[in-house]
């Protein structure tokens, strides 16, 4: 166990900026996760942390000591690869016994070895495998095998790199759940890496969100979902993506979609450029069944669905709001049928303010139309 | 209802034949040299220069050629030629893999200023023709008193085989995720453990591959032994010519007696080691 | 010529036409070898302007199917039939389909203008440059018509394919694997798109996919395939809601859809684990017959006093803030279920859950053959 800190971490590949002065720190115990889209730096991140990669500036901290100038073979910390890295040459048995027999990492007896095998193999399920080489392994397997390697012995810092990405959809879900089981009984400090918001959701005390090579945001799930810094983030969490509609603030009121949307300027907000952008999250927005009304608060946006496309027990509407699409996702019984003119309400405190900027541009979150009463925050 | 074919069968069409036939006259142009000189080294003396398939085979050729009579002819002990060809040929190799393995793991993980051509240049000495360097090197040779030696043949031999065995096993590393010995780091080996124990394992089947072609190219090697040996140091391609005669009569039977047995320890090695050449072993623990 | 409004089932141009599988088999035999009986006997009646998705795991012999209809591959018995004409024995360039590769199969030499006229233009069409132009200008791409493939994005390059195949205006579209390439925002976008342009056409169009959501969204009927035969074939709301087997339950639905073993009771719940009870719709159901219990993780809610329910450990709860997945163990049972709870319900481990679900999303299966128990 142990804390890390990355201090104004820096690495170029040729003229490919990886990360630029990245700071982080990490807690003891903390499961952290660093979340961004291919090419954001992060497993750069995660190698400078294991002495992989030689950085160019700035230094990794582990358990308060420096880590410049230590081989990786005297760091202390288990990895799992992207790429499982698994030795083909070498059993599985083998595979999880290689970090026990390197005299490095501890002194362990025959019998030790085979004890902490078997305990590392019955947790994940994988005792019948031992005999069997890599190649003869499915891909879930393989996955469980390397995540194995890195549980069997002791670290000061599990690093764990997209250790789910090559799995299916369904086997990927049910992998998560089993690590954050994991991650709840081991609480060994641990760095994941991943592109799929969901995993960093469920699974990060903390999530750091990475764009190229620059740290944009780091706070707890509840925090990146609810207060995005920026549309970025906004973006980067949430599928189907965050609707994002230009408005004008023009007496005392922010419309976008030419009027069809129309809501109160938040006056705890500086919107002196008289534009701004406003965001709502699908699953925040709700369809009106006809003859209700929507909840004191929330704003109604009027639309005609364009397409209505079922996901499992959920629907997804494509709504036209004033020639924009906005897409909103409810219950399969929600009732709209493509064509139908239909109202979207969302609560105020759920509608994101951006900064106006340039179109494809991201910029800064200013805040909610409304501010959340203390009492709906939730910890 | 759509037609079906039987299994194995196909539409036979004009342009199908003549394509078939075709591939037929190719093979029988490429092979029948060494049809030929199969023929040739089963034939007697007053046999060798006739054209008729027809005729009663014989031994004797290869008992000449090793015999004291075939050294008579010659004045080269054809056995010894082989054995010192073996000797030179190991030696080469060995030379080879001992500096080239390190040194393909090096070159194809590390990339700096210059790599590129370093390996370009070094490939490039297989481009110029060795008649190029012979003069020199002969001069040196003497000066050195490495001519007609063993030493002075496995030098002048790896010179041919290392950039061979470079080349092919860099491909072999560069294929190699370098994640694996990442792996063996973190759990703990030294970058030589990591080398030693996970890379050059996985590269085994390489390993024997250019192993056997520098072995192939040194034996064929036909320039360096003629210009830079004598007799004590002469290998079997020199010798083998030797049957075509210098001054007397032109043994064809006994050359391509000789050719033949000259051919068969590559060719034995190559079959023993097949299965080594068939790339790519394991990589199954790699990325699927 | 008349428009229609955008009803999927009805065509909005007179090109499209119907498509019909007719016992449909794929044998492929090799000397010295075991025979592979790839398709087994497919009938499909797909309407004139229909989108059906081909859904199914990884040699089901969907993509057979694709190129057998292509023709690709020859059939080895059965019929296919675009309106009322069989193509099953023409060769590929005289069967009016138009396919989009699932590697998008874009020259590589030729700039996007010279690939989507190369079609047009080896049947010696007059206007292919006119034809060209007016459909970069509707998929908004005329910016990409002087690049080269390599210059393109996978987006892009989808979008070409994807007009390459639209370009001869074919009555029948297939579509092989289309976004498979597409990261999770592209494929939402390239989707949509997909379907809206695909409703304007008109075509029938066939899209072959892994992907069960792809084929929920996508398709307006749906044919889920397996070892070779046709499972269930109908909408998204009948194949999610109303599943023929256990195959096509397990295969459609993330998270993946819960069985569990049961025993049918005397009053006609079913006895999950040791203190568990559910109650199903299904009717034909007798006291002591074993079932495979199939429940979606979004269709379990915490039971209400009274109500038959399954008691349940929480092990682990994951908060994903727009809903929460809690995995729980139930006494008695060997392996663990998934439940879906909505947003800002927070389990914690060890806590004790009761579950229930509606009657008619409790369905019930034979455990020995997987055929549904209605």
């Amino acid at each position: 166990m142990a804390t890390v800190e990355l201090t104004g971490l820096s690495k170029a590949y040729g003229d490919v900026q990886a990360i630029t002065g990245l700071d982080l720190a990490i807690g003891d115990g903390e499961f952290f996760v660093v979340l961004g889209p291919s090419g954001a730096g992060k497993t750069t991140t995660l190698k400078s942390v294991a002495g992989l990669v030689e950085v160019d500036d700035g230094d990794v901290v582990i358990a308060g000591r420096s880590m410049r100038g230590v081989e990786p073979y005297h760091r202390n910390v288990a990895m799992a690869f992207e790429s499982y890295a698994l030795y083909p040459q070498k059993t599985v048995f083998d595979n999880l016994a290689s970090p026990l027999r390197s005299g490095r990492t501890g002194r362990y007896s025959a019998a030790d070895q085979q004890q902490r095998i078997d305990a590392v193999t019955t947790t994940l399920g994988i005792n019948h495998l031992l005999r069997r080489f890599p190649r003869e392994l499915s891909n879930g397997q393989r996955q469980r095998v390397a995540l194995g390697r890195v549980l069997v012995r002791p670290a000061d810092v599990y690093l764990l790199d997209e250790p789910l990405s090559h799995l299916d959809a369904k086997l990927r879900a049910q992998m998560r759940a089993e690590l954050k089981q994991l991650g709840e009984m081991s609480r060994t400090t641990s760095l994941y890496v991943t592109h799929d918001y969901q995993e960093a959701l469920a699974l990060g005390d903390r999530i750091a969100v990475l764009r190229a090579g620059r740290l944009v945001q780091v706070g707890t799930p509840h925090e990146i979902w609810r207060t995005p810094v920026d549309s970025f983030v906004a973006k980067a969490l949430g599928q189907p993506e965050i609707n994002l509609l230009e408005a004008e603030v023009a007496d005392g009121r922010l419309r976008a979609a030419g009027g069809a949307v129309d809501l109160p300027a938040p006056r705890h907000l500086d919107l002196a450029g008289g534009r701004a952008r406003l965001g709502f999250r699908p699953r925040d927005l709700g369809l009106l069944r006809a003859g209700s009304t929507a909840p004191v608060g929330d704003v109604v946006l009027r639309g005609r669905v364009g397409l209505a496309e079922r996901l499992g027990r959920l629907m997804e509407f494509s709504v036209d709001v004033g020639g924009h699409d906005v897409i909103v996702v409810a219950d399969s019984d929600a009732g709209a049928r493509e064509g139908d003119v239909v109202d979207l309400h969302v609560p105020l405190t759920d509608v994101h303010v951006f900064a106006a900027g340039p179109a494809g541009e991201d910029t800064v979150r200013l805040g909610g139309a409304a501010v959340r009463e203390p009492a709906q925050e939730r910890s | 209802m759509a037609k079906e074919l039987k299994p194995g069968q196909r539409r036979v069409t004009a342009g199908s034949v003549v394509a078939d036939l075709m591939i037929v006259a190719w093979f029988v142009f490429s092979l029948f040299p060494l049809l030929w000189m199969l023929l040739l080294a089963l034939k007697n003396d007053a046999d060798q220069t006739s054209t008729y398939f027809a005729f009663s085979p014989t031994f004797d050729n290869f008992v000449t050629v090793l015999s004291q009579r075939g050294q008579d002819l010659t004045s080269v002990d054809f056995g010894q030629a082989m054995w010192t060809s073996v000797l030179n040929c190991v030696g080469a190799v060995l030379v080879s893999l001992v500096v080239g393995v390190p040194a393909a793991y090096a070159a194809g993980r590390w990339k700096y200023r210059g790599s590129e051509n370093l390996m370009f240049q070094m490939l490039s000495f297989r481009f110029a023709p060795e008649l190029m360097v012979i003069v020199p090197l002969f001069v040196i040779y003497n000066t050195l008193g490495i001519f007609d030696t063993k030493v002075g043949m496995v030098w002048v031999l790896q010179l041919v085989t290392m950039p061979l065995v470079v080349w092919i096993l860099r491909s072999y590393f560069q294929d190699l995720s370098p994640e694996l010995e990442q792996a063996a780091l973190l759990d703990g080996y030294t970058r030589i453990r990591a080398f030693l124990t996970v890379a050059l394992p996985l590269v085994r089947p390489g390993i024997a591959a250019s192993a056997l072609l520098a072995f192939i190219f040194a034996w064929n090697n036909y320039v360096f032994p003629l210009i830079l040996t004598d007799s004590a140091a002469t290998t079997v391609t020199v010798a083998v010519t030797k049957f075509l005669g210098g001054g007397g009569q032109a043994y064809y039977n006994l050359t391509a007696a000789a050719a033949l047995l000259g051919a068969l320890p590559p060719l034995v090695l190559a079959l023993t080691i097949q299965r080594y050449l068939v790339r790519g072993l394991s990589f199954g623990a790699v990325k699927a | 010529m008349t428009t229609t409004p955008t009803s999927a089932t009805t065509p909005s141009t007179t090109t499209a036409k119907s498509l019909v599988l007719r016992d449909l088999h794929k044998n492929y035999v090799a000397r010295g070898r075991e025979s592979f009986h790839a398709v087994k006997g497919i009938d499909l009646d797909i309407r004139p302007g229909e989108l059906v998705a081909l859904l199914g795991p990884s040699g089901c012999g969907k993509t057979t199917t694709l190129r057998m209809i292509a023709g690709l591959e020859t059939v080895t018995s059965g019929d296919i039939r675009i309106g009322d004409r069989s193509i099953a024995d023409l060769p590929p360039g005289r069967r009016d389909i138009g396919v989009g590769f699932e590697s998008y199969a874009l020259y590589p030499p030729l700039n996007v203008r010279e690939n989507l006229a190369y079609g047009l233009k080896a049947r010696g069409a007059k206007d292919a440059d006119a034809r060209v132009r007016a459909m970069a200008e509707r998929l908004e791409m005329t910016e990409l018509l002087d690049l080269r493939p390599a210059a393109l994005s996978s987006g892009q390059k989808q979008r070409v394919a994807l007009a390459r195949a639209l370009i001869r205006n074919p009555p029948v579209l297939l579509l092989d694997e289309p976004l498979s390439h597409l990261d999770a925002a592209q494929r939402q976008r390239v989707r949509r798109e997909l379907k809206v342009l695909q409703r304007e056409f008109g075509y029938t169009t066939i899209v072959i996919t892994h992907d069960q959501l792809e084929a929920l969204s996508l398709a307006d009927r749906l044919a889920v395939m397996d070892a070779g035969v046709i499972q269930q074939f109908g909408t998204a709301d009948e194949i999610f809601d109303d599943p023929a087997n256990l195959f096509v339950a397990d295969f459609v639905g993330e998270p993946k859809i819960n069985l569990l073993e049961g025993v049918v009771d005397e009053d006609g719940t079913v006895r999950v684990g040791r203190d568990g009870r559910l109650r199903s719709a299904a009717r034909s159901i007798r006291p002591g017959q074993a079932v495979t219990v199939g429940l979606r993780p979004q269709d379990s809610h915490l039971a209400a006093d009274g109500e038959p329910s399954v008691p349940a450990e929480v092990v682990v709860f994951e908060d994903l803030l727009e809903f929460g997945l809690g995995t729980v163990r139930v006494e008695g049972l060997d392996s663990s279920l998934v439940v879906q709870t909505p947003a800002d319900v927070r389990w914690r481990r060890g806590d004790v859950v009761r579950l229930s679900a509606p009657p008619q999303r409790v369905h019930l299966f034979d455990p020995a053959t997987g055929a549904r128990v209605r």
